[in-house]
């Protein structure tokens, strides 16, 4: 049986999922590769892991929310990675409801506190 | 480097081909950074156990490769309870039948230790296997389906409440109908059951004239409670099934009654006259049992078909709701 760590562990988790792809679509209104784009949302108090993080990058590219070109930075490669029209539209979106549900836990958190 | 190298080159094994490079690209110049950094810490240059410690934090590679992938489930949450209630049922099903066949060959007079030893020995194959043939069935759904088809559902089609108590009973009977569907195509045997009078009983041709009717009538019958067992709110058509089920058995019954004989008694002890009249008695026990059994399964038939009447009218009331 799951001990109450673990349970609050898989919780936080589940809760974090989905608020880290709005958190790096907020975060590609402005070009990045993946290194400045991990130290960005860190500087924002947001920890992404980086085998979690490429792999949801390429995602949302094929997703047609994301565009990508490799170009050139301090003589290597990079990949940067930018919000594409779709990506603004549905950032958008994802943004009131993010917004509708927030106001709804506050709400209920202060009754229930 | 080199342990970089077969680092990447373990991931892309198992990344598609058509994205390995790209993705092998990206990696390969994240971990250039990331050994950059560790160099700069380390003074100018990183030993080996610094570079596996590296390796070792950013994941296994069966893992990274499995974020790229997507890791797709062979059953997803979806159709998850569906494999779950089938797989349940199809086993259970087996289970009877393969308990159905041990007590016939028990009742056949074969050793009881033999009997046990066999079955289990194929019943674990017969486990196996059928988890197997429903989980590919299921996987092939997940994969290539539509899922949603499943959980599409009507309240109007929702078992009755006493449907656990219908189920074992339909268990049951496929249960049987197996063990006679093998009995009937010559693969078990059973052993004579009067081996004391001498009487010895035989079916008249009757019966083999109509062998392939009954095959198929036995067949219908497993295949409609299998039916009704993994599909029991398609209230519908188990209704239809059973209805011609019974339809079925009535025609194949009155194809049956051709005859004057349906059983041959014979026994070299028996006195001649003694024969003729448990002949006589047989051939009239037999007759009445056939009507009967026409006359209880036309009434069957009848009532499956009332209930789709009140099944319909339960559509039509709600459609007008």
């Amino acid at each position: 049986m799951p001990d109450q760590t673990d349970i609050f562990e898989a919780l936080r988790l589940e809760l974090r999922r989905g608020s880290l792809i709005l958190a790096v679509l907020g975060q590609l209104r402005r070009e990045h590769y993946g290194y400045t784009l991990r130290h960005a949302l860190a500087e924002c108090g947001l920890e992404i892991d980086e085998g979690a993080l490429y792999p949801m990058l390429r995602r949302l590219e094929s997703q047609g929310l994301l565009t990508s070109e490799w170009r050139e930075e301090d003589k290597r490669n990079k990949r940067f990675y930018r919000l594409s029209a779709l990506g603004a539209e549905t950032l958008a979106r994802l943004i009131a409801e993010w917004r509708r549900l927030d106001a709804s836990l506050t709400t209920i958190l202060n009754e229930e506190a | 480097m080199d342990l970089i190298e077969r680092y990447l080159a373990a991931i892309g094994r198992e990344l598609p081909q058509k994205e390995r490079t790209d993705i092998l690209a990206e990696l390969r110049e994240v971990l250039m950074d990331k050994l950059d950094t560790l160099k700069a810490a380390a003074g100018g240059k990183a030993s080996r156990a610094d570079v596996e410690a590296m390796l070792i934090g950013y994941g296994h590679p069966l893992t990274i490769a499995g974020r790229y992938r997507g890791s797709p489930s062979l059953i997803g949450p979806e159709v998850f309870p569906f494999w779950w209630k089938t797989l349940r049922m199809a086993l259970i099903v087996v289970l009877i039948a393969y308990c159905a066949l041990a007590g016939v060959a028990l009742f056949a007079g074969r050793n009881e230790h033999m009997v046990i030893r066999d079955a289990t020995n194929s019943l674990q194959a017969a486990l196996m296997i059928t988890f197997g043939i429903v989980t590919l069935v299921f996987a092939g759904i997940e994969r290539f389906g539509k899922p949603g088809m499943l959980t599409r559902w009507k309240p109007r089609n929702l078992p009755p409440v006493d449907r656990r108590v219908r189920s074992f009973e339909r268990i049951v009977e496929t249960g049987f109908a197996v063990a006679f569907l093998l009995w009937w195509v010559g693969l078990i045997h059973f052993r004579n059951w009067m081996p004391d009078t001498g009487l010895t009983l035989t079916l008249a041709p009757v019966w083999a004239a109509n062998f392939w009717p009954i095959l198929g009538y036995s067949a219908f019958e497993i295949a409609g409670n299998l039916i009704a067992l993994v599909l029991p709110r398609r209230l519908a058509l188990n209704g239809v099934l059973r209805g011609l089920k019974f339809l079925l058995g009535a025609a194949i019954l009155s194809r049956v009654l051709d005859t004057d004989h349906w059983v041959f008694a014979s026994g070299p002890n028996i006195p001649a006259p003694a024969l003729a009249i448990l002949q006589t008695n047989i051939d009239l026990g037999m007759k009445v049992a056939v009507y009967a059994a026409i006359l209880i399964m036309l009434c069957m038939a009848a009532v499956e078909a009332w209930r789709l009447w009140t099944l319909r009218g339960v559509a039509g009331a709600s459609a007008l709701a």
